[in-house]
Order: structure tokens, then C-alpha cells, then sequence
């Protein structure tokens, strides 16, 4: 039951681009920083990748859902105070007391770091949308969480709790990309996929 | 046969939308119209939605486009326009729309409250309030059962205050016909608004009957179920003997199925088109079809 129409939505969302455009450099800037850190092997890694989560996850819910979209979408007020709770748990179980792996170059994680930042828009894009009307990662849902999933595959013991709010947003989100339709964020799909083989990965072998 | 794209292109909707034909829709070829039982007050048997087709943010490109919609609602004869709080800012629209047009005294404002307790709803009757520039609403609903009764004392208060001239509950989607009925039958309000469309005929059973008993207005809506029919029978032929009641159209069949049950008080089909508005409202002007007619309707859809 969504009550906005797709002519609606994508002008709403060209609208709210215009107005984040400087959020949207800036978090598409420490996405790639992100990725590049696990080039360079950076020691902290998953710490850097939650704070970096953490602020895109404060954005999406602070100005995405509740500063914009509430308006129109009665849906996006618990949505967004979820992201905003996701935000306070990526600094606590991710930058404050996190663990994580360092993510291989072209890990699974690596691969779909990627594909959030770059290669959703890029099939938005090729699939008629015109640059506005696309989302990005830490200002739109559908990269967001699909970066979020990439960073946690990394994530060890208790940091293990910062999958279940990605998850459960991965619904509206399917919902929202099924009903407008947004083709790209089709790819949300994911989430839940790594969330279970990431679980899968760490529940300890029987020993029969 | 005729569809919606038909239509629009032989009433020239293209440039209709900047220019509407007063002459065509003011040919004295009025809208009918129906009494509320609890007052003898007669309102045009078409009225509009704004589910979705409203809500457009704060886009004045959109909303001008809207407000278009809303002239030739006006201009045909339209009467109610039903919004809620729960359709984002349809509201809001509504009131730039109506601050920019003529004062209409057809206007038949309803709206709904949509939260829990007393406090917030009041408040967010209020809000409605401000949103449209209404001073006194005609109709406030109970939206989709939500805390009917805390609800219920409330607008039997405003109404007694003069602050709204009728109360209503609404449903919708066929749900909780039950519940519904049973608080039509205990409860005094003065309009029910349900849903009712030639594929959902669950109301004849229980809810129509119930209002006519009781005394209520009824509203109808989703008569298209909200564009599917509309789609479905898009292309599909119009039966030969439909023009033996005036309809041109898919739309105005529906709408003349609808509005031709004796219960029915007004439909609020919801459209963003100003060309689909006045097709629409065609559907509420000259003969209705009998029952016997009503029988033929459904079986048709039934074999197509």
C-alpha cells in the first residue's frame, strides 16, 4: 500500500538529489575510499568501513526518509528512525567494539561493494533513468544497503547484530523497486542472500 | 467500443487542459445528484479521490497539474472531494488547489482522521483543517475503523459544535466487512464509505443493504479498483446495448454500475488526468441502467 505514484516518486527523487547533491559526492568519495582501503590493506578497516556506514546510514534515515519522504510516504517514518538506529549500532558494534576481516581485493565483498556504488546507478542509468532520478549510496536505500550487506560479510561475533535491520529494510525496499519499478535496486535481493551465508558461514561445523 | 485514449482524443484533450469548454460542460446537462438521508441535502452522485493521484510533494509543476483536475471537477459539477491524512500531502494539495480557484460553493469537503486517542486526533483533524483553509469540514470520517470509538465521541462533539456538519467510517478493500456492518447497525453515523465495484460485489450482500436500512449515506470507493479494471477491459469491446444508457467508455460503465445501485449516495473515482475527470463525470449525467440492465453488466464482464 504505497501511496505515491511512480511519476511522482522519481520526480520527488530528482528533487531531493538536487537538494543532497553535495551529500552524494561526498559519500560516493568515501564509499571509493572505503574500497580503496582494502586495496591498501588498511589495518582498521571494518572500523573505517562502519563509521562510514554509520554516517551514510544517519543521512538515508535523517534526510532521505524522515526529511523528505515522510511527507509523501507514511511508511518512511519508522523506516527512517530504523536507519537512524542503525547508525548508532554501526558505531557501537562496528567502529567502537567491532570485528571484522579485512575483505580480499575481489572478494564476494569486494565485488558487491562495487556493484552498490557503481554498478546500480550504472543500470539505472542504462535502463532509461536519467541521472537525477537515480540513487546513490548513502543517500538512497537500495546502494545503501547493498553496501551495508558488502561490509558485513567482514563482520565477526557481535557485530554480527548489524545484519538484522538491513535486512528487514531489504522488504520496502524490494517492495518500492518491484511497485515503481526501480530495476537496479532489484539487486536488494541480495541482502538477505549474504545475510544467510554469511550466518551459514560462522555456525560451527557438527562434530558427528 | 470506446477507450479512455479514444475518448480523450475525440474531445480534444490535448489543448483541454489549458482551455476547458465552459459551453460543453455547462450545456445544462448536470450531474445528478442524491439526498443524505440524515438531512435532505442533495450533493452531485460523482465526487473525487485523492488517494495517490494527489499526493505530489510540494512540486508546483505537479501540483498545477492537479489543479487542473480540480478545475474541471468543478466545471463538470463535480461535488466531494474525500482525502485523509494518511495520503501524504494530498491535503495540502487540495488547499493550494482551492486557494487558487474560485470560491466553490459546490464543494463538499471530507476528509478523515487516521491515528490513536483523542489528543491526536483532534490535533490531526485540525491540522486538516489548515491544510484545506477549512473552517468547518462537511464530512469527517473514521478512517479504515482506527480507534472508531475514542473517535466516534469526538466527532459526534464537533458535530454538535457546528465544527463539521456530518461524521462517517470508512473501509476499504472488502476488509472488516463484519466489523463494519456491525457498527453501522449499533452506531449513529451519517455516511459509510466502503468499497463497491462491478468485481467486487461483496457490499450487496451486507453493507448496502445495511445502510439503506439505517438511514446512511453511502460513498463509494475504488469503483475501478484503482485502474486494474480499467486496464483489463482496455481494448475489449463495449457491449452494443450500453450506449442504451449513455456510456461511451470502460470508465463510464463502471461508474454507471456503480452509481446506479439505489443505496449508492456518490462515488469518488480518483484520477491526475483533467481529460479522464471529465470522462469520468459523464458517467454521471442521463439515464442509469435498471437492475435488469445491472444483471446484463455483470454477465457480460463475467464471459469476456
Amino acid at each position: 500500500m504505497i501511496p505515491l505514484s511512480p511519476e511522482v516518486y522519481f520526480a520527488s527523487l530528482a528533487d531531493y538529489n538536487q537538494q543532497v547533491l553535495l551529500a552524494v559526492f561526498a559519500f560516493l568519495t568515501a564509499g571509493a575510499v572505503t574500497i580503496l582501503a582494502t586495496i591498501w590493506r588498511f589495518e582498521h578497516w571494518f572500523k573505517l568501513a562502519s563509521v562510514v556506514l554509520a554516517a551514510a546510514w544517519l543521512h538515508l534515515g535523517w534526510a532521505y526518509h524522515l526529511g523528505y519522504f515522510a511527507e509523501l510516504n507514511f511508511w518512511d517514518y519508522p523506516i527512517g528512525v530504523l536507519c537512524l538506529v542503525q547508525a548508532a549500532l554501526l558505531l557501537g558494534f562496528g567502529a567502537v567494539w567491532g570485528k571484522g576481516e579485512q575483505p580480499e581485493r575481489m572478494s564476494l565483498g569486494g565485488i558487491v561493494m562495487r556493484l552498490a556504488l557503481i554498478g546500480l546507478p550504472l543500470i539505472g542509468w542504462m535502463t532509461g533513468r536519467p541521472w537525477e532520478e537515480l540513487g546513490a549510496f548513502g543517500t538512497a536505500p537500495g546502494p545503501t544497503l547493498l553496501f551495508t550487506a558488502a561490509v558485513l560479510l567482514s563482520a565477526k561475533g557481535l557485530s554480527r547484530v548489524l545484519w538484522i535491520i538491513p535486512v528487514l529494510l531489504s522488504v520496502p525496499a524490494l517492495i518500492m523497486a518491484f511497485s515503481m519499478p526501480v530495476w537496479q535496486d532489484l539487486l536488494v535481493v541480495l541482502v538477505p542472500v549474504l545475510a544467510a551465508s554469511a550466518f551459514k558461514r560462522n555456525v560451527p561445523e557438527s562434530s558427528e | 467500443m470506446m477507450d479512455r485514449r479514444h475518448f480523450v482524443s475525440l474531445t480534444g484533450a490535448a489543448g483541454l487542459s489549458a482551455a476547458l469548454p465552459g459551453p460543453l460542460l455547462a450545456s445544462g446537462n448536470t450531474l445528478l445528484s442524491r439526498v443524505i438521508p440524515s438531512s435532505g441535502e442533495q450533493i452531485p452522485v460523482l465526487g473525487m479521490g485523492t488517494w495517490i493521484t494527489f499526493n505530489v510533494g510540494r512540486s508546483k509543476k505537479l501540483r498545477d497539474t492537479r489543479l487542473k483536475v480540480l478545475e474541471a471537477f468543478f466545471q463538470g459539477g463535480g461535488g466531494m472531494i474525500d482525502s485523509s491524512p494518511m495520503y501524504g500531502t494530498s491535503e495540502d494539495v487540495i488547499g493550494y488547489c482551492l486557494t487558487k480557484l474560485p470560491s466553490q460553493k459546490r464543494l463538499f469537503s471530507a476528509t478523515k482522521v487516521w491515528t490513536r486517542t483523542r489528543s491526536l486526533g483532534i490535533q490531526q483533524m485540525e491540522t486538516s483543517e489548515r491544510l484545506w483553509k477549512e473552517d468547518q469540514f462537511d464530512l469527517m470520517q473514521i478512517h479504515n475503523l482506527v480507534d472508531w470509538q475514542t473517535h466516534m465521541e469526538t466527532l459526534n462533539q464537533w458535530k454538535a459544535d457546528k465544527r463539521i456538519r456530518y461524521t462517517g467510517i470508512t473501509t476499504s478493500h472488502g476488509r472488516r466487512h463484519g466489523k463494519f456492518e456491525q457498527i453501522m447497525r449499533e452506531q449513529k453515523f451519517d455516511f459509510a464509505q466502503f468499497t463497491y465495484n462491478i468485481a467486487d460485489r461483496e457490499a450487496e450482500a451486507r453493507l448496502l443493504p445495511a445502510a439503506a436500512d439505517r438511514g446512511m449515506a453511502v460513498i463509494i470507493n475504488r469503483p475501478f479498483q484503482r485502474g486494474a479494471l480499467i486496464q483489463e477491459l482496455e481494448g475489449k469491446p463495449l457491449p452494443a446495448w450500453a450506449s442504451e444508457v449513455g456510456v461511451k467508455s470502460w470508465p463510464q460503465f463502471l461508474l454507471k454500475f456503480v452509481l446506479s445501485h439505489p443505496a449508492v449516495t456518490c462515488a469518488i473515482p480518483a484520477t491526475s488526468k483533467p481529460e479522464h475527470m471529465i470522462e469520468n463525470l459523464e458517467a454521471g449525467r442521463g439515464i442509469m441502467p435498471d437492475a435488469k440492465m445491472r444483471q446484463r453488466m455483470i454477465a457480460y464482464l463475467q464471459d469476456l
